[in-house]
């Protein structure tokens, strides 16, 4: 060890190692020389709340892929709770509480209810949210009878906080925001089910022979991850004042792109929250100074897939 | 845990980095030009690039005068809201802004309005007044113009096939309950299938073809849109169903060709209103007022007037 | 025998040093034709970096290397199988899904004139080598639905398929039965014969003693000796090796106390056929056999791993039902399976997790979160019991040597204070000193009055460290040896179908 030391090794490492960070830092120092309006209180904040809804979806998605496996139906069950939430409220004469909590615990079931199928039925996790996506999907035109269910006025006022309050200067939904994530982060760092994630992504018949039960805990992350969209799906309608089965269609693409980019490995077993954080922020800075500088869309697209190719290529020399 | 650590530490010093900046810098940029911004729903149909391609020759006429800037929803309402938010940052000196649905931009365009950035919304308006100018023609009353065409075209009454555009969106409910509005009261015609076809042309022609063989009398295909008319009008070819009454919306070029050729019935242009536009976002900036609604006046295209209409070099 | 005229490999002064690593210092080694040279040395000696220099895979710092008395340099591994240097390494590398045939010619497709791949030429060539080999199967089926022997076999007709001059075999052995390890060597006669240089490298002295002309020993990165094989012996090798007089290879006598029964299993069946046997404390009960006997499907059903059909298990004389591994942790049994890469190690996490995985619960309060101090204190004492030599608990288990991944396995199950510990091939792949530590842990074990079942394809090491030994064929238990029946011969005699 002691011989490896030197300038160029030392920064060769540290680049290894936080390249997303630097990456990170690069787009935002790029950023504020290229545009004046972009570092404005004002516009990082916006940008922080229009990275919030992705952001929550892409903690729940990095605890799925820690596991090794994919959840392709987070836009799908946003658009489910939100119709539902919006349904309730408008149609159901529920107050804001109970159809909360309704909403967080439909999201929970349909996750769970991924979860039983991938465990029970023996099935890749791609293929049976494959399938949910599009059920769930349909089952949100179905309920909400393809029509967006406008709350307007009706909106709750606890609601209306949560899309669109503040708190000091912080918008509601970045506080949401950091709260999953501060609270994902300890989760994986610090407890049992963070090291159980990490063991059956890494290795999931070294995991079962170790004790664990591969399949209960499996069944627990897509839960999680189907209460992360919900939150996500009530910050949606708070914003919007609209559940619309439309509404997240495509989400789960931004949400494994940022999950990528922060360096987690589809093959299970090795990422962390904080990378997806940073990937997150990255995609919503991108988005945010390409628009700032006035650049065509259909650039814009072309260049995000480029930073999916480019972030993958730096966390694949790192590891 | 080292490295992690690290990482961690890393946000959190990238925040307070960014706080400090923030709270040290503030914007200061000279312009001379006026700048405009368009907020477009969605660039993947070839009507809403038309209005795009549109908007930028009416600039172009005024050039000196107008910088412009334009974003892409993607279809999509949040990150549309993220674009007007971040034309505002950009600080535009007016928005014109295509919504993709009503309810959801309202709170944004209210933001920006209150902010005193004059507003124009186009083709779709938001649900409160806090809009300076609307410019846009009657989706609904477009599905009634179709509902009567079709009524008058079938005079013996019928089976009438109804492709829809993207479920739940606005455009799609007005343009069907306009039509419904007038066919459902005619006691000879029932709609006897109805199917979404997201205004593609591609799935239009798949779900024609389903109908062909579930079902062996059409008479009508009332389609949302042009696209969609012309990719049923292909599976009534391969089918060699002839007769049958097939009528679109939006006018597009293609679309009146067909209708040259004998195959279209008819179609209702759908006038994007992207010239008048930017007449009217001049005339705000000159101080001059300005009605609040403006409505562009659809135009049903049959044989009998498509040559008044169909201009070859036309884009859309 | 020899030819004397210049060397077909010379390796002249080859130095290569990792971050934190010395690995080679100025090493030395030739090679002539028609010769066959071992490499022994413990993991780590440097044996491996060394070939995998002459093979392409690292770059040496310093030295050179000169085949057929030319420097050559070959900046990756499809340079040096050009210029005809094979290497078949121990974690094979083959492509599960294609046909045996498409693995023995993968990278360089027999094509015909069109450029297409020529099936039946390719199944031809093929069918030849596999003969050569002494192997009697249709090259167009699957290599995944091989069994590991045969799969290894395959390796090696993949570097025939190229006409290698010079062929590396890294631990060849280390899956193959007595029989098949017999055709190697057949095997690898002939291609001496046909003036190919090989180089082999093993654990497993007795065979470097049957096949080799001269041995060449390693240790901590530099040349320690080489040997004519004939003028040398077991234990001057082994001191060698381990750089220290060896004694007690295999620590203690091994004395029966009488014990409680700790496991008795009824009639326990799976796939195979029912097995009853009973495991007292302080006993290590070994398991011989061939491979496919059988032996690891009973350890399965056993841990719960694997669904049983009928049969019962009694711990400490009450009835249990395990039906998973939760199950059996919870009982206190623990597992170190045969596969510690694939089924045991959690290759990307560090030792630390690693140790404490299946006992995470004891170091958390309130339930759930995890304090992390006390997990670390108690993961450090094994660190030091078990003589576990890393940089700290941090180091990723992927970079450890075989021997230390093994120990920190053992670390995991006596933090989770297993009474009963299922080893089943715990000494494979590892190197002498590392075994000799083995040994003495479970000698350790023993004392403390744990019940220890040692499965093992070793022979010697099955008859010097069990106190009983239950034989293993297609299947079934056939024979219970202790006491003066517990010899080599006598397990063999028995594991191949004998009564």
């Amino acid at each position: 060890m002691e011989k490896s030391f030197g300038i160029k090794k030392i920064i060769k490492r540290i680049w290894e190692r936080y390249n997303i960070l630097l990456g990170l830092v690069v787009l935002f120092i790029f950023s504020s020389l290229v545009s004046g309006a972009f570092l404005t209180a004002r516009n990082l904040l916006n940008v922080m709340r229009q990275v919030s809804i992705n952001g929550i979806i892409a903690v729940g998605m990095t605890f799925v892929i820690l596991t090794a496996g994919i959840d392709l139906s987070v836009g799908a069950i946003l658009a489910m709770v939100g119709c539902l939430c919006a349904g309730l409220l408008k149609f159901g004469g529920l107050g804001f509480l109970p159809v909360l909590f309704i909403g967080l615990g439909a999201g929970l079931l349909m996750g769970m209810m991924n979860g039983l199928v991938i465990t029970k039925g023996k099935i890749q996790p791609f293929i049976v949210t494959l399938a949910t996506m599009t059920s769930i999907r349909g089952l949100a035109f179905l309920y909400s009878k393809g029509r967006p269910i406008v709350l307007g006025e009706e909106t709750p006022s606890a609601l209306l906080f949560l899309g669109e309050g503040y708190v000091g200067p912080i918008p509601v939904p970045v506080l949401l925001f950091l709260s999953v994530f501060i609270l994902s982060s300890f989760i994986l760092r610090r407890t049992v089910l963070g090291r159980y994630v990490y063991a059956i992504g890494g290795n999931e018949e070294a995991a079962r022979l170790s004790g664990i039960n591969v399949d209960f805990f499996k069944i627990v992350v897509y839960s999680l991850s189907g209460l992360f969209v919900a939150v996500a799906s009530v910050i949606a309608i708070g914003r919007l004042g609209v559940g619309n089965a439309d509404l997240g269609l495509g989400y789960e693409l931004n949400a494994i792109a940022a999950v990528v980019i922060g360096g987690t490995s589809l093959m299970g077993g090795i990422g962390t929250v904080e990378g997806t954080f940073i990937g997150a922020v990255i995609l919503g800075i991108l988005s945010n100074i390409l628009n700032l500088l006035g650049v065509g869309s259909f650039f814009q697209q072309i260049l995000k897939g480029g930073i999916i190719i480019i972030a993958v290529l730096l966390s694949k020399r790192r590891s | 845990m080292l490295k992690k650590v690290f990482l961690f530490k890393g946000i959190l010093i990238s925040f307070f980095l960014v706080g400090l900046i923030v709270f040290s810098s503030c914007q200061k940029a000279e312009k001379k030009k006026i700048l405009i911004g368009f907020s477009q729903s969605t660039m993947i149909d070839p009507w809403r690039i038309n209005m795009l391609e549109q908007m930028k020759d009416a600039v172009k006429e005024h050039e000196g005068e107008i910088d412009f800037v334009f974003t892409d929803g993607q279809n999509d309402n949040i990150k549309q809201i993220s674009d007007v938010e971040d034309l505002f940052s950009r600080g535009i000196d007016l928005l014109i802004i295509s919504p993709r649905e009503a309810e959801p931009l309202t709170s944004v365009i209210e933001r920006v309005f209150k902010a005193g950035i004059p507003v124009i919304t186009l083709d779709r308006n938001i649900t409160s007044d806090s809009y300076t100018c609307f410019i846009g023609a009657s989706n609904f009353r477009i599905g009634e113009g179709a509902g009567r065409l079709m009524t008058s075209l079938l005079e013996k009454g019928g089976q009438v096939i109804e492709i829809e555009g993207i479920l739940g969106a606005t455009p799609t409910i007005d343009r069907s309950d306009g039509f419904h509005s007038v066919i459902d009261s005619i006691p000879g015609i029932q709609v006897i299938g109805k199917q979404p076809a997201d205004y593609l042309r591609e799935p239009a022609l798949k779900i024609m073809e389903d109908f062909l063989q579930s079902q062996p009398r059409i008479d009508g295909v009332y389609a949302h849109n042009d696209e969609m008319a012309l990719g049923a009008l292909t599976a009534l070819k391969a089918e060699d169903r002839e007769g049958v009454v097939v009528i679109g919306i939006d006018g597009q070029k293609e679309a009146f060709e067909s209708i040259m050729a004998g195959k279209l019935s008819a179609t209702f242009i759908y006038p994007n209103g992207s010239a008048q536009a930017i007449e009217i976002a001049l005339k705000i900036l000159k101080g001059e007022k300005v009605p609040k609604n403006i409505e562009l006046k659809s135009q049903m295209v049959n044989k009998s007037n498509v040559h008044l209409f169909y201009k070859p070099d036309s884009y859309f | 025998m020899k030819s004397q005229n210049s060397p077909l490999i010379f390796l002249s002064g080859i130095t290569k040093s990792f971050p934190g690593v010395q690995a080679l210092k100025a090493v030395d080694l030739f090679l002539h034709n028609s010769e066959v040279l071992g490499l022994v040395g413990e993991n780590g000696a440097g044996k491996s970096t060394l070939m995998k220099i002459l093979a392409g895979v690292h770059h040496k710092d310093e030295g050179h290397i000169y085949f057929h008395g030319e420097k050559i340099q070959f900046r990756n591994p499809y340079e040096a199988i050009k210029a005809g240097i094979s290497t078949v390494y121990q974690d094979l590398n083959l492509v599960e899904s294609m046909d045996i045939c498409e693995n023995i010619f993968l990278g360089h497709f027999l094509k015909t004139s069109f450029g297409l791949i020529d099936q039946k030429r390719l199944m031809a060539e093929s069918r030849k080598i596999l003969g050569k080999l002494g192997l009697d199967i249709d090259p167009s089926i699957p290599v995944s639905r091989l069994g590991v022997a045969q799969k290894q076999m395959v390796e090696i007709a993949k570097a025939l398929a190229v006409k290698a001059e010079v062929l590396i075999l890294d631990e060849p052995s280390a899956t193959l039965t007595e029989k098949e390890l017999k055709n190697l060597f057949e095997v690898i006669i002939d291609l001496k014969n046909e003036k190919m240089g090989i180089i082999y490298i093993s654990h497993q002295l007795d065979e470097i003693f049957q096949i080799s002309d001269r041995v060449e020993v390693l240790r901590d990165g530099h040349v320690v000796d080489v040997k004519e094989t004939s003028k040398t012996n077991r234990e001057e090798l082994i001191s060698l090796m381990i750089g220290k007089e060896l004694k007690d290879f295999y620590p203690g006598e091994q004395i029966l106390k009488k014990g409680k029964v700790i496991l008795r299993v009824e009639k326990l069946q799976g796939e195979e056929k029912e097995a009853s046997f009973v495991l007292k404390e302080g006993e290590i009960l070994g398991f011989a056999g061939l491979v496919g006997s059988g032996r690891t499907e009973l350890m399965r059903l056993l841990f719960g791993a694997d669904k049983k059909r009928s049969g019962k298990i009694f711990h400490r004389g009450k009835e249990v039902k395990i039906n998973s591994p939760k199950k059996a942790v919870k009982m206190g049994f623990g597992y170190l399976p045969e596969e510690r890469k694939t089924q045991a190690l959690l290759l990307e996490r560090d030792v630390k997790e690693n140790m404490t995985i299946a006992s995470i619960h004891r170091y958390c309060f309130p339930p759930g979160i995890i304090k992390r101090k006390k997990e670390e204190s108690e993961a450090r004492k094994f660190l030091q019991r078990l003589k576990i030599k890393i940089p700290g608990l941090w180091a990723k288990t992927k970079n450890l040597s075989g021997g230390n991944q093994q120990k920190v396995l053992l670390a995991r199950w006596l933090l989770s204070n297993s009474q009963l510990i299922i080893f089943d091939e715990p000494t494979r792949g590892i190197d002498i000193g590392a075994k000799s530590e083995i040994y003495r842990l479970l000698q350790d074990l023993k004392e403390k009055k744990k019940g220890i079942i040692l499965v093992s394809s070793d022979l010697e090491e099955v008859v010097h460290v069990c106190d009983r030994v239950i034989v293993m064929d297609r299947g079934e238990l056939v024979k219970v040896l202790e006491g003066k029946d517990k010899k080599p011969e006598k397990i063999m005699h028995f594991a191949t179908g004998g009564v």
